[in-house]
């Protein structure tokens, strides 16, 4: 018979359609599943690549929630890329060979290219601090200060094998991994393995604040959490996000999320305009 | 002339007495400088940076590259680039170091990386374009 992939999220719920920062902070795989049947495999796969990955991922619709063995080198190397605004340098552990003299021999330079907007980054960048500030990752914030707007996303496996934490700091890029070597659940998800792992090593590093900057082609608009539309800054629903220009919602909600009647009109006349 | 005046004057005077941050509003500085003199503009450490492990660094490696060590100087900028990874300044020389030695690919991605890490600071913006022009 043949078997149909049916991913499930990690609460065996179905939270219906959400605001994609919301999948992501919240690690929805349903979402997560469609977002990538709707851009296609190999797009997602050639973005993998382009942002470090070296190792083949597997074709399938599966890789996009993380069906894949890789070395936590290559998650920081994607995270690197990440944290760096879409710049990847790559990652060395060694920089120079000197003599005994203290001499250079060898020097291993850096070397940068751009492999992502900076923009796309951008939004990725906050939907990782959403996680970090409301999402699967913020009993972080018992070990390490939200004026860090640290950037993260949290992995579990099925069965509970793998325990993921990946992410950033102005300064610092870390990955940790905690499973069993023997591939047997650990009963650990990212949040509660991985992450707290991570927090401890990150608070020792005395890592500086990830810069608030905004690139250029970025705006910031106040959206309804759940609806995904523009309301009002002074809304408790309300939730300010990045948007690349020209991209942003157009309708707006008043503070319980349903259509205003100027948003109304705006969506009847551009209808009877067309 | 009159206009790169102020620049050249700061960079001579950076080495002693030290240079204070030029105003954003400084004439000239925009992406249609010559793009010779945008090879040529220099920065006094304090303005690189605040830190100074980073200005001694900076020091260090713009005399390597006054005396022809571009790969002590690239060194010793990419140990102030691991102290202050996201400094422009430190970004933006070692893409002039590139461009000397002919890697103009090189040059490009790393001056495009000093453009997004410079923010507002419209003086060292206009000396980065204008590099990225000549290029």
């Amino acid at each position: 018979m043949d078997q149909v992939w049916e991913p499930r999220n990690y609460d065996k719920r179905n939270h219906g359609q959400v605001p994609l920062w919301q999948a992501l902070a919240q690690s929805y795989n349903v979402s997560t599943a469609r977002l990538g049947l709707e851009l296609g495999v190999k797009p997602v796969l050639e973005t993998a690549k382009r942002l470090g990955v070296e190792e083949q991922l597997k074709p399938f619709a599966a890789t996009f929630l993380g069906a894949a063995e890789l070395p936590p080198i290559q998650v920081a190397q994607m995270y690197q890329t990440i944290a760096a605004g879409g710049f990847r340098v790559p990652l060395r552990a060694i920089r120079e060979v000197l003599t005994t003299e203290g001499r250079p021999l060898k020097r291993y330079a850096i070397d940068v290219q751009q492999v992502a907007s900076s923009q796309s980054v951008h939004l990725l960048t906050r939907a990782m601090q959403l996680a970090v500030e409301e999402g699967t990752a913020k009993s972080m914030r018992s070990t390490l200060p939200t004026s860090l707007h640290i950037a993260g996303k949290t992995g579990t496996t099925d069965g509970l094998r793998d325990s993921w934490f990946a992410g950033f700091s102005g300064d610092y890029v870390a990955v940790v991994w905690v499973g069993n070597d023997k591939n047997e659940p650990t009963g650990l998800t990212g949040a509660t393995g991985a992450l707290p792992i991570w927090s401890k090593i990150m608070a020792q590093l005395g890592p500086k604040p990830v810069p608030q900057t905004q690139p250029p082609g970025v705006v910031y608009l106040a959206t309804h959490r759940d609806v995904g539309a523009k309301v009002g800054r002074s809304c408790k629903d309300a939730v300010e996000l990045p948007f690349v220009e020209g991209s942003e919602p157009e309708m707006e909600v008043s503070c319980n999320g349903t259509q205003t009647a100027s948003s109304k009109a705006k969506k009847w006349w551009q209808r009877i305009t067309r | 002339m009159k206009v790169i005046q102020p620049v050249i004057l700061c960079a001579l005077l950076g080495m002693t007495s030290g240079c204070a941050s030029f105003s954003s509003d400084a004439e000239g500085i925009d992406s249609g400088m010559d793009t010779s003199e945008a090879a040529d503009v220099g920065y006094s450490a304090s303005l690189v940076s605040d830190n100074s492990a980073v200005q001694t660094l900076y020091d260090q490696a713009m005399n390597y590259a006054y005396a022809g060590d571009n790969d002590q100087a690239e060194a010793a900028l990419e140990r102030g680039l691991r102290i202050e990874p996201n400094n422009a300044y430190l970004w933006f020389e070692l893409a002039r170091l590139s461009a000397g030695y002919g890697n103009v690919n090189k040059a490009r991605e790393l001056a495009s990386r000093a453009q997004s890490l410079a923010g507002g600071d419209r003086y060292l913006q206009g000396h980065i374009q204008s590099f990225l022009n000549s290029l």
